[in-house]
């Protein structure tokens, strides 16, 4: 794992006296601002219009040899292809077996030179061929014009961003580099902040700023200095479109999923630098150990890590500990009190360089910087609950669709009258009573998926001044897509192409990256993802189980306490928070005079909230939260 | 000819800290000091009070009163009447409205002598915020305007409390004086480095490990509206700036917890130092050992709270250090805009850590602020300046 940024100029920037000084100069800037991403190592490439600059965490191929910029060295193409890359390549040595069978001479053992040789060989198709968790950005100096290309992995585990306006263009890991640039304007898109306060993060191929975007995951742009050009070289689609094997029976299905997860474990614990594993006792994280166990044969060669809380209702560690005890690993158990987690507040603007306020980062904050102590590399469950079906909202959104074949109208009047006749209802009573009104499925994603806000978009009018433009209404783009699918297929693809990628990958990387712990995904593997495509659905959720393959086998290989376990996230204190020991962020960056003077939030209808919330009325917890994220980036980035 | 003979009340008073009780008991001194007048002083009585009323320099009658201002009233009043009878003043200064203004106005048929009130700041304000502030300002609204409005002279210690005296007591400006606050300039006074004290700035400097460091200095209560808040927010920009600016805040506080969170919040909790309450020769030591003063109350209406003027301007200027100050309540009398100090909007941190910086940069220029700050008390501002003042107006009104 590591950070990349470059920039492509415009021939008027690469015609200005001293501009390859002043290219150097930022593209220095540009990595320095994000070095905790790559503390090993650092490297600059410019020739005329381009420039590459990249920070290297090592992992594998410890040499210098394996730096970044990498150019090809040998062959037709040497000194023409050059890439920047953050990520893992995990089938690298098989392409690079394969490569070699085809005349391909490498110098280095690292998977970056197995991305130069194969695009060499196999041009843009060989985006596909990649199984891994990457970001890279390719110069192709062989066309007359210099082609740069901006990759990224299937789900999107790894960021990247850019900015293009009037033939130049940008990219990096993350956005502050971006900022670096004087051209990159650092007006906020006014959509994405009401995005942002209704789900918690930025969502989709947009950010916080109206000049940037995000590469989405599966896809390749390719920028010729004058045009952009960008195709998805992955569909998504085909996690749900792929033919079922409605004659696979469990028993198979089973021993295959045995089969492929210690495939994709080893496969993914494979480094020159330390592997740990994340356990949090589950159902995900505990098969990984298993697998990894399997793998290894040698138990007490896995370190795993667990993140205790005083708060016994969210404390994981006796599950953790126990499926430990019973593989044999090498277990460590961090106790975290709230102050511990308090402390990190001020620096969240320095690792999430966009808005990002799910409370839940300063848990994985800690645990990356715990884990990272012993090891370099973690993997952790990221993505079982995604493809398995394991969330309780999927649940719910399976059975209250079925109330979409009773007219909007008549449930709206129905509830109405409800509400009228059983007079106040409690606060959960109302909410659930506005959900069951939905319009359509983009209006039921919306309450569902990542949402903390408010149930409907526009009443983020009372708080933020800025205009919603209402053609972008969130869901609806991969809801047209996916139009022809069954819907608990529609509801898997939604939660992976937008909850996956924009809040627990997010979270993920910057959460590892802060520390230099590169965190690894197995679930997302290629193999086991096109697996969980191939599968009935009736082996993810069945007679109102989720996750129902994934139970079985844990009950076969672990235990029946491990399998029948409820998912338990973390839930920070933020209601209770907010009203004591962090009371202070209310005041210093929602209050109603910075506000006014800042122009983006509406003083009076912020202060409302923050009333009612102190007062004890209501619990605005996540939402102030949200606003409090909002404005602590601002001050550091937008100001 | 006959002693001018005045009879004061004060309600807030020492040994007790704070601005209303200093400044009753300075200008007391200060008009004891003046010839032909003949002081009694009527006080609540409180712990300390007999050890430090043994001054010697006027009487002082200590009462037995509640901590109720308003249920003052009856006792202060019949004391006052009593006092009245006994000691025939010409003239009754009171140093608040409530209880001994009102006091004064329900004694004045008997007494037949004209009364003065004070007017600070903060209690002239009223606000609505809440029921019980509802009904107080109901009720003692039209009774303050008749207290003030009876009075034979306001004395307003800024401008801007003399504004809202007028503006909420319907007042004709012509009656309201403005009677700026003072400071002892010599119990207030820059170091001077031939002088055995010089060692006592250089001893606090060392006690708190801050030898060769550049002190910003904020005294005051902590409460939210002080605007400690907003330097701690400025001074993060200073102290990225300038590796030896430090933060000193001496007081004590309900909004301490919050401020010490706001140090840890923005990285500065080791360069922001909290002195806790300090005794007058230390406060002495960390005004001069200080590069500037800073203060940025904001006018909080809803409490209502606000600066009526702020002494311990005067008492860093009368150690020659210059203040930063929030333009807000009656702050811009107590410092001069390029001249005393620098005054920028309380509310905008940008702002107030634009002056801290200056003020780094421009040693030169801090230093000739903080000359002239001490000028300006020496020609105006010291007791004795406003204890000639009141005098002169209360003699306006007494007949020989």
């Amino acid at each position: 794992m590591c950070g990349i940024s470059g920039v492509y100029l415009s021939p008027g920037d690469a015609a200005a006296p001293g501009s390859e000084f002043a290219l150097q100069r930022q593209l220095e800037k540009m990595a320095d601002s994000i070095a905790f991403r790559g503390p090993d190592a650092s490297g600059y490439w410019t020739r005329g219009r381009l420039g590459l600059a990249h920070r290297r965490l090592k992992i594998i191929d410890l040499s210098d040899a394996a730096n970044q910029p990498m150019f090809l060295r040998g062959g037709e193409s040497a000194g023409k292809l050059g890439v920047v890359f953050n990520g893992e390549i995990y089938n690298f040595r098989e392409l690079r077996a394969e490569l070699q069978g085809l005349g391909a001479r490498f110098t280095t053992a690292s998977d970056t030179e197995v991305i130069l040789h194969a695009f060499a060989k196999w041009g843009e198709a060989s985006f596909s061929r990649f199984n891994g968790i990457f970001a890279f950005a390719l110069v192709d100096l062989r066309p007359e014009t210099p082609r740069l290309w901006l990759v990224r992995d299937r789900f999107g585990v790894k960021p990247l961003f850019y900015a293009s306006q009037s033939g130049r263009m940008a990219f990096a890991s993350t956005l502050r580099p971006l900022l670096e640039l004087d051209w990159v304007s650092r007006d906020l898109d006014s959509t994405a902040v009401f995005h942002f306060l209704k789900f918690s993060h930025v969502p989709g191929e947009s950010s916080i700023l109206r000049s940037v975007h995000q590469i989405a995951p599966g896809t390749a742009l390719c920028f010729d200095g004058t045009h952009e050009r960008s195709h998805r070289y992955w569909d998504p689609f085909s996690l749900s479109g792929a033919a079922k094997d409605d004659r696979l029976d469990e028993k198979s299905a089973l021993l295959e999923l045995e089969g492929i997860l210690k495939r994709v474990v080893a496969r993914q614990s494979y480094a020159d630098v330390p592997v740990g594993m994340f356990l949090s006792g589950g159902i995900d994280s505990s098969l990984l150990t298993w697998a990894l166990v399997e793998s290894r044969g040698d138990p007490a060669s896995v370190e795993t890590f667990t993140i205790g809380y005083d708060e016994a209702e969210f404390d994981e560690t006796p599950h953790a500990e126990a499926v430990a005890k019973q593989l044999g690993t090498k277990h460590r158990t961090l106790r975290v009190r709230s102050e511990d987690m308090i402390d990190l507040i001020p620096d969240i603007p320095t690792w999430f360089d966009q808005p990002f306020a799910d409370p839940s980062l300063l848990s994985s904050l800690l645990l990356a910087r715990y884990a990272r102590q012993s090891v370099t590399v973690a993997l952790g469950g990221d993505g079982g609950d995604e493809l398995f079906f394991g969330y309780s909202y999927q649940k719910a959104l399976l059975q209250i669709e079925r109330l979409a074949a009773v007219p909007t109208s008549l449930r709206r009047a129905a509830f109405s009258h409800i509400s009228q006749t059983v007079g106040h209802f409690s606060h959960r009573g109302q909410k659930l009573l506005e959900i069951l009104q939905f319009e359509n499925q983009a209006e039921l994603f919306q309450y569902f998926v990542g949402t903390i806000g408010p149930m409907r978009m526009d009443h983020l009018r009372d708080l933020v001044t800025l205009p919603l433009e209402t053609g972008r209404a969130p869901f609806q783009t991969v809801l047209d897509e996916i139009q022809p699918l069954k819907w608990e297929e529609k509801i898997q693809q939604v939660f992976v192409r937008t909850f996956l990628v924009d809040t627990v990958l997010a979270k993920t990387d910057r959460a590892g990256m802060a520390f230099g712990l590169e965190a690894r995904v197995p679930f997302l593997d290629d193999e086991l993802a096109d697996f969980s495509s191939r599968i009935p659905f009736r082996m993810k959720y069945a007679q109102g189980s989720t996750k129902s393959l994934l139970r079985k086998l844990a009950a076969k290989k672990l235990s029946n306490r491990v399998a029948l376990r409820p998912k338990q996230g973390f839930s920070i204190p933020l209601r209770e928070w907010l009203r004591g020991p962090i009371g202070y962020l209310l005041d210093e960056y929602l209050n109603p005079v910075r506000l006014r003077r800042e122009g983006v939030l509406h003083p009076e209808g912020v202060r409302e909230l923050v009333r009612a919330h102190r007062s004890g009325k209501r619990n605005h917890s996540h939402l102030l939260w949200s606003l409090i994220s909002l404005q602590m980036w601002k001050e550091r980035y937008a100001a | 000819m006959k002693p001018l003979r005045i009879l004061a009340t004060a309600y807030d008073y020492r040994p007790k800290l704070g601005g209303v009780a200093t400044c009753s008991f300075e200008l007391f001194a200060a008009l004891a000091r003046q010839e032909n007048v003949q002081l009694l002083v009527m006080a609540r009585a409180q712990a300390g009070d007999r050890a430090f009323d043994s001054h010697g320099l006027f009487e002082t009658r200590r009462l037995a009163l509640p901590h109720e201002a308003a249920m003052s009233i009856p006792a202060l009043s019949a004391s006052l009447m009593r006092e009245s009878l006994r000691f025939r003043p010409h003239a009754v200064l009171n140093m608040l409205w409530m209880p001994g203004g009102v006091a004064s106005l329900l004694s004045s048929p008997l007494r037949g002598c004209p009364y003065f009130v004070f007017a600070h700041g903060v209690e002239v304000l009223e606000s609505r915020r809440n029921f019980r502030k509802k009904v107080r300002k109901a009720l003692f609204s039209p009774l303050k305007a008749r207290v003030y409005g009876n009075a034979a002279s306001i004395f307003a210690v800024s401008r801007y409390t003399a504004d809202r005296v007028i503006e909420n007591c319907d007042v004709a400006p012509e009656h309201v004086r403005v009677a700026r606050n003072g400071v002892d300039p010599f119990a207030f006074s820059p170091a001077d480095p031939a002088a055995h004290e010089t060692t006592s700035a250089a001893g606090i400097l060392e006690r708190h490990g801050l030898r060769g460091k550049r002190i910003f200095l904020t005294v005051t209560r902590l409460e939210s509206y002080k605007g400690v808040d907003r330097c701690i927010s400025a001074f993060r920009r200073v102290a990225a700036l300038d590796p030896d600016a430090r933060y000193v805040i001496c007081g004590t506080g309900p909004d301490r917890p919050r401020l010490e969170a706001l140090a840890r919040h923005y990285r500065v909790a080791d360069r922001v130092i909290f002195v806790g309450a300090v005794v007058h020769g230390d406060l002495l030591s960390w005004y001069r050992a200080s590069h500037c003063f800073v203060l940025m109350t904001r006018e909080a209406l809803e409490e209502p709270n606000v600066e009526g003027f702020g002494l311990v301007f005067l008492e860093a200027a009368a150690c020659e250090v210059p203040s930063i100050g929030g333009r807000s309540g009656g702050i811009p009398d107590a410092v001069v805009e390029g001249e005393t100090g620098w005054l920028v909007d309380p509310h905008d941190d940008a702002a107030i850590a634009n002056a801290m910086i200056e003020s780094l940069r421009s040693a030169e220029e801090t230093r000739r602020r903080g000359i002239n700050a001490r000028q300006r008390v020496l020609r105006e501002l010291t007791w004795d300046h406003m204890g000639r003042f009141v005098l002169e107006e209360i003699r306006k009104h007494v007949r020989n």
